[in-house]
């Protein structure tokens, strides 16, 4: 086990196309890192560069404390889970699970002591006969799992596993991924897309956009303090809501101003914050989960406003309602019991406790 | 009640009509596809069903105009008895094994290597060669037999069984390479991938996991390898003289044939145990050549 450095690491190809512009990034032993963004913004251009399938245009790569620039990818110690599976189709269970064992000459009964080993842990030990086209796509990832699992490497590299299965499966791998983690503690760097994922599986995220890192951090702290509005509406979901927006001073008084209609105070606690901000164009950010059916309970810092929905979305456990502000769409997280119907005039509660001021320019949280 | 029972009626007739067109359009398609074949089979099997009559009659029958040329009077197996007993034909048999099977040995090395060499490893001109590698395969036989003539005389291998050796994988290692790299590019690369973080290098690479994933594109290229040699006509009949050192193409038509006088029974008979291994080896290896062993691979 180990941990992975990654310093100003470029990745360029031919044409002068950069798809990873200059990152830094420390993993600690034992760290579950994910690496997350939407297509092409270098998460797996990155994990490729650590695994040594893409070549390093700048910078340095270090595992263990070493220097793997120029090292192949067999000399890292390092394992590898591909989005599809990357079985081979010839090889049973077993074989595909033992292959990099024999390649390395291991005794083969420490190989078999190993493969029924991690077998055991992923619940595949009846499947070790079979050839992989006798696998549902959830065992298929198992098997992959359990080909990285056995070479007990340094790190273990996830690129977009669970793409491929249905969401129920998904959820179930997700667990097992995490079960597994625990059990085995090696450092991890995973790839994915899907922010839930990235958010559940975490220690820390990692949120990448256009060959640079947006921000990395605990799951919890990019989801309440993000520090641009790409990570602020990249994580969350529904996405969290962006409205055009003023800072106005009515009495000592700080206030979110939309349009001339709507005025939300702000706390206390964040009037010395953003008051450099007076009169200037920002964005109110604010999560649907924070913009709920009104409330009257009380709680200090809470706003209200009103709106008329266009479309509701009963989802069971909540209803999402949809409405326009200021010319943009807003989506609200309210109970279902709330009576939220389109083309009603409806009030809303906005937890300003939880709002975010962005600079409309930069796109930095204030 | 009854005006629910004709409204009930009323519905199925439609759908009952679509079926009933459906499965009639299905049995024209069935009649079609079997005309179409049998009359396919009629035209291939009739010569060689015409060669298996000729090669049971003795001289005397085929030579008697009188008789039907698709019937047998009295069969015979003379003809394949002499030409097993006496004569050079198991000589000729004999080099044909020889050079072919050197032939696809020497052909799925050269191809594998440089199919895989040209399908995953990227270096400068790659896809310009996997592009040259086939337009040598364009170049015609009759074009090259002269110059190679003089090459194959300058060394001193005229009328010598290894030169067909050597030269026959100018005909075949072109196209096997090129059916190939197809093969090759169509393995999923995170493969290799695979392979190369579980330890593998690339000869590992190409024979543990290559080899036995695209086995259906190396047993097409085989077949192809194997065909063209034991048919091949133009390059042993220029360049092999001595009957002792020919193949079965060249050996029957200018041991069989002499003058104007043909033995058309010994021919038949020749030409139809020539034919036996092309045959053994489809049906041996079709199987494995439509197994498909690249299901499960990856996702689906």
């Amino acid at each position: 086990m180990a941990q992975v450095s990654l310093r100003k690491v470029v990745k360029e190809y031919e044409g002068g196309v950069q798809a990873v512009k200059g990152i830094d990034l420390e993993i600690a032993d034992h760290e579950f890192v994910v690496l997350v963004g939407p297509s092409g913004c270098g998460k797996s251009t990155t994990l490729r560069m650590i695994a040594g399938l893409e070549e390093i245009s700048g910078g340095d790569i270090a595992i263990g404390g070493q220097v793997v620039n120029d090292i192949p990818p067999r000399d890292r110690d390092i394992a590898m889970v591909f989005q599809n599976y990357a079985l081979y189709p010839h090889m049973t269970v077993f074989d595909n699970m033992a292959f990099g064992l024999t390649l390395r000459k291991f005794p083969k009964d420490e190989i078999r002591r190993r493969v029924e080993h991690a077998a055991r842990i992923l619940d595949i030990g009846t499947l070790l006969e079979r050839k992989p086209k006798a696998l549902s796509g959830g065992q298929r990832q198992r098997v992959a799992m359990g080909r990285a699992i056995v070479r007990n490497p340094k790190v273990f590299l996830f690129d977009e596993p669970l793409s491929n299965l249905d969401a129920k499966l998904r959820v179930q791998m997700r667990t097992e991924i995490k079960k597994v983690h625990q059990t085995v503690k090696t450092t991890t760097i995973y790839v994915t897309h899907d922010q839930v994922e990235a958010m559940t599986l975490a220690d820390r995220v990692v949120v990448m956009n256009h060959g640079v890192i947006e921000q990395v951090g605990p799951p919890q702290e990019l989801y309440h303090n993000p520090t641009t509005r790409f990570v602020a509406g990249f994580i969350g979901s529904p996405a969290m809501n962006f409205i055009p927006a003023r800072l106005a001073n009515g009495g000592g008084e700080l206030s979110v101003q939309i349009g001339n209609e709507i005025s939300l105070a702000v706390p206390s606690a964040r009037r010395e914050r953003y008051a450099p901000h007076l009169n200037r164009e920002l964005l109110f950010g604010i999560r649907p989960e924070h913009l709920t059916e009104r409330k009257n309970d009380g709680k200090p810092g809470v706003a209200t406003m009103e709106a008329v929905p266009d479309v509701t979305e009963p989802m069971g456990m909540e209803t999402l309602v949809h409405f326009q502000l200021a010319g943009v769409p807003i989506c609200a997280r309210v109970d279902p019991t709330a009576p939220a119907e389109p083309g009603v005039r409806m009030p809303f509660s906005v937890d300003m406790n939880n709002m975010h001021l962005l600079d409309a320019e930069s796109g930095r949280v204030l | 009640m009854s005006g629910a029972s004709i409204t009930a009626a009323g519905a199925a007739a439609p759908a009952y009509r679509g079926t009933g067109s459906l499965r009639r359009e299905r049995r024209w398609a069935l009649i079609g596809a079997y005309i179409a074949l049998a009359v396919f089979v009629i035209f291939f099997i009739t010569p060689p069903f015409h060669m298996l009559v000729t090669s049971l009659k003795s001289s005397a029958e085929i030579a008697d105009l009188s008789s039907n040329p698709w019937i047998v009077k009295r069969p015979t197996l003379s003809n394949y008895w002499e030409l097993l007993t006496q004569g050079n034909y198991l000589i000729h048999f004999r080099n044909s094994l020889i050079v072919t099977l050197s032939v696809v040995a020497i052909t799925m090395v050269v191809s594998t290597v440089a199919a895989f060499a040209l399908a995953r490893m990227r270096f400068w001109g790659s896809a310009v060669l996997a592009t040259g590698v086939f337009l040598t395969y364009l170049v015609p036989e009759t074009l090259l037999f002269i110059p190679l003539f003089q090459i194959l005389g300058g060394i001193g291998l005229y009328n010598n069984l290894i030169s067909m050796i050597l030269i026959y994988p100018t005909l075949t290692v072109p196209f096997c390479t090129w059916i190939m790299i197809g093969y090759f590019s169509s393995i999923p690369r995170e493969l290799d991938e695979a392979a190369l973080i579980d330890g593998a290098n690339h000869f590992q690479m190409l024979w543990k996991i290559f080899v036995p994933v695209a086995l259906p594109g190396i047993l097409a290229a085989m077949i192809f390898a194997f065909t063209v040699s034991w048919a091949q006509f133009l390059y042993p009949m220029a360049f092999l003289v001595s009957s002792e050192n020919m193949v079965l193409t060249v050996g029957i038509v200018s041991d069989l044939i002499r003058a104007d006088t043909f033995v058309w029974g010994k021919i038949m008979a020749g030409a139809l145990m020539a034919a036996a291994p092309p045959l053994l080896v489809y049906a041996f290896l079709m199987d494995y050549y439509i197994a498909g062993l690249t299901a499960g691979a990856t996702k689906g």
